[in-house]
């Protein structure tokens, strides 16, 4: 695999973790440090907080949050925990009137307790567990339009710098065979 | 050198560390298939695909490869390299999609077999063992560990076809050498195997007495078939001249360490202790060379330099310098002019009572005064204790260590071509080949046919 003999390099990195580790970040702070461009791509706005990397880096995030880009979190969200909720909440505006209604209004807390534990069972024990395996497949079909906008046909080197960023930073190492792809943070050449 | 129509035995000697690999435990594997190879065996060496080396651990010393006896026929047979793929283009579907999965399934499918990373390779040397041995037989298997699927494969080749097998401990398995303490929880499978492993081998070779004991009490069974090679050194790859006189008052003393430097080893104590001899005015322009890498892995080389005083590219930084000085990898075929250069030779080794540590042998070999820093009880007591140029503080404290670093430096400086010779004569009976001859008769004992004239392998 060649490496592009332009005169400024460039590199397409892939983070598609919640946050940027401080291993990713100090790999973006020494290529720019060694004059390598760095095409960024990363989750959402978020992702970006407290980042400040200078205009070597061109950051682009997936989405405005992850919540609202992914609508499998987004139902579970509204499903699990905000329907119930304000069904309950309902409810319980009703029940809370006059001393008639005392014990339907604690049938209806502790309904509402018994509730909550069950959701946050099921979100943590079962939905976040299969999501999380899911998530990098879901987020292929998501991101790739913004990875694709990067020139990556005339970039250095992809790099897949999480595991969250694999199965897509795979899929176009397979679309561009040309351009060296890899996840090692490996700062050769441009730093030895 | 073969003769005559009597058909040399066939020795299999499974060693994954072998040239051009540059790991610690690389000399013993080179010596001992070249030990047989003179001894006129046929030897054939399953070792590493030359890829992990090169790609993978970046360890590599081509030199040492023309130093292998080109009689000896060297097979690589295949392990899979996917957790070290970091090449996207080399990735299956399985990794790139769902590569939690894929490291479990892989994980799975090692642990099935032999509870180490390097079980694939040692599945497909018996696959490649058991064909050639169908087209010409094996008379011993001789493994070396690590890695200890090594063993694991001589063990199911003596299974697979009777034929015997023997395995050298270069290394530590089952005990841990940095805390002198089992390396694996009860319920481990290593246990198993290791039983089984020594239970059914012919002979267990270890490199010190200390080692063999802790050893030989848990399997008292094998005891009488557990032999100790210790570690030597290599007069093919090493002569050692007197170099230029350190009796010049004028000119500065220098110590040297050659060697890999490891977290393990008392790193901060030696440079504290180096430091504090260098406040004494015969010392104060001395030098400590470090030849050699700052790690075993390509990666590891940053978190050392600051420890040593020295700045991001490895140079003295002006803040915190005093006086050590990196000089870089050395060709083992190139260590000479090392122990040449240097005035004093220091020995930086971690852990304590099991462990030797091979460079000592080269140390002595030089015959220049060795000043020691590590544990006082470790186990190369038991060849250091006879060498008239050693100097030992018993002790990691830097002070006591800046002392016997002094002597060190005072002994060097008022070095006679008696005294060197005496030492010399003392480490030459850690030549590689005498120690390895006795090896060599049990192996021989266990072929079951004779072993045709051989060359003299002490040459």
């Amino acid at each position: 695999m060649s490496e592009s003999s332009t005169a400024t390099p460039r590199v397409v990195v892939i983070a598609l973790s919640y946050k940027l580790s401080g291993r990713v970040r100090n790999y973006i702070e020494d290529l720019i440090g060694a004059g390598v461009r760095v095409d960024l791509l990363v989750l959402e706005n978020k992702t970006l907080e407290d980042a400040e990397f200078g205009p070597l880096v061109n950051a682009r995030p997936v989405f405005e949050r992850e919540m609202y880009g992914l609508p499998l979190r987004w139902v579970e969200r509204k499903l699990v925990f905000d329907v119930p909720s304000q069904l309950f909440g309902k409810a319980r505006s009703l029940t809370r009137k006059g001393k008639r209604l005392a014990l339907l209004d604690r049938t209806a807390l502790a309904v509402r307790r018994r509730q909550t534990k069950v959701s946050k069972k099921f979100h943590e024990k079962l939905f976040w567990p299969m999501f999380k395996q899911a998530r990098p497949l879901l987020l292929i079909s998501a991101s790739r339009k913004q990875a694709l906008a990067f020139d990556i046909g005339n970039a250095d080197r992809i790099v897949a710098a999480d595991p969250a960023a694999l199965p897509l930073a795979w899929r176009i190492a397979k679309r561009y065979p040309h351009v060296y792809a890899t996840k090692a943070l490996d700062r050769k050449p441009w730093i030895n | 050198m073969t003769s005559g129509s009597v058909k040399p035995p066939r020795l299999l000697y499974i060693a994954f560390y072998f040239p051009p690999s540059r790991a610690s435990g690389v000399y013993r594997a080179r010596a001992t298939a070249n030990h047989f190879a003179a001894a006129g065996w046929d030897v054939t060496v399953f070792a590493a695909p030359l890829r992990f080396l090169y790609q993978v651990i970046g360890s590599v010393d081509e030199k040492l490869s023309e130093t292998v006896d080109p009689r000896i026929k060297v097979e690589r047979p295949e392990l899979d390299l996917s957790r070290w793929e970091n090449e996207l283009h080399n990735l299956s579907w399985l990794s790139a999609t769902f590569p939690e999965s894929a490291k479990k399934l892989r994980q799975w499918r090692e642990d099935r077999y032999f509870p180490e990373v390097y079980a694939s390779w040692a599945r497909d040397s018996v696959a490649k063992a058991l064909r050639m041995h169908k087209t010409e037989k094996f008379d011993v298997v001789l493994a070396t560990g690590n890695p200890f699927a090594a063993f694991a494969a001589a063990w199911e080749i003596n299974k697979k076809t009777g034929v015997p097998y023997v395995v050298d401990y270069r290394d530590s398995w089952t005990l841990d050498l940095f805390n002198d303490e089992p390396a694996f929880p009860p319920e481990h499978s290593a246990w198993r195997w290791e039983k089984q492993i020594i239970g059914g081998a012919s002979a267990t070779v270890f490199v010190n007495n200390a080692l063999l004991a802790w050893h030989a009490d848990r399997y008292p069974r094998s005891a009488d078939r557990m032999h100790v090679v210790p570690n030597g050194w290599d007069p093919d790859l090493l002569t050692v001249s007197v170099g230029d006189d350190a009796a010049q008052p004028d000119r500065p003393l220098r110590f040297g360490f050659l060697g890999t430097i490891t977290s393990k080893q008392p790193v901060v104590e030696m440079a504290e202790a180096f430091r504090q001899a260098r406040e004494h005015p015969e010392l104060h322009d001395a030098e400590l060379n470090i030849h050699g890498h700052l790690g075993f892995f390509k990666q590891s080389h940053d978190v050392f330099l600051p420890l040593l005083g020295l700045n991001a590219n490895g140079d003295p930084d002006p803040e915190s310098d005093h006086g050590l000085r990196l000089r870089g990898p050395v060709s083992k075929t190139e260590v000479a002019g090392v122990y040449e250069h240097n005035d004093v030779l220091v020995f930086l080794a971690a852990g304590g009572k099991y462990v030797t540590s091979g460079k000592i042998f080269e140390y002595m070999a030089a015959g220049k005064p060795i000043v020691s820093v590590h544990a006082p009880d470790i186990a190369a007591r038991e060849v250091l204790e006879g060498y008239p140029l050693w100097f030992t503080a018993d002790s990691l404290d830097p002070g006591q260590v800046a002392k016997s670093m002094l002597d060190a430096g005072r002994a060097a400086r008022a070095l006679t071509p008696q005294q060197r010779a005496e030492a010399v004569a003392y480490a030459d009976r850690f030549q590689r080949d005498k120690l390895l001859a006795p090896l060599e008769k049990v192996i021989r004992g266990l072929a079951g046919r004779p072993v045709p004239e051989s060359e003299s392998v002490n040459e």
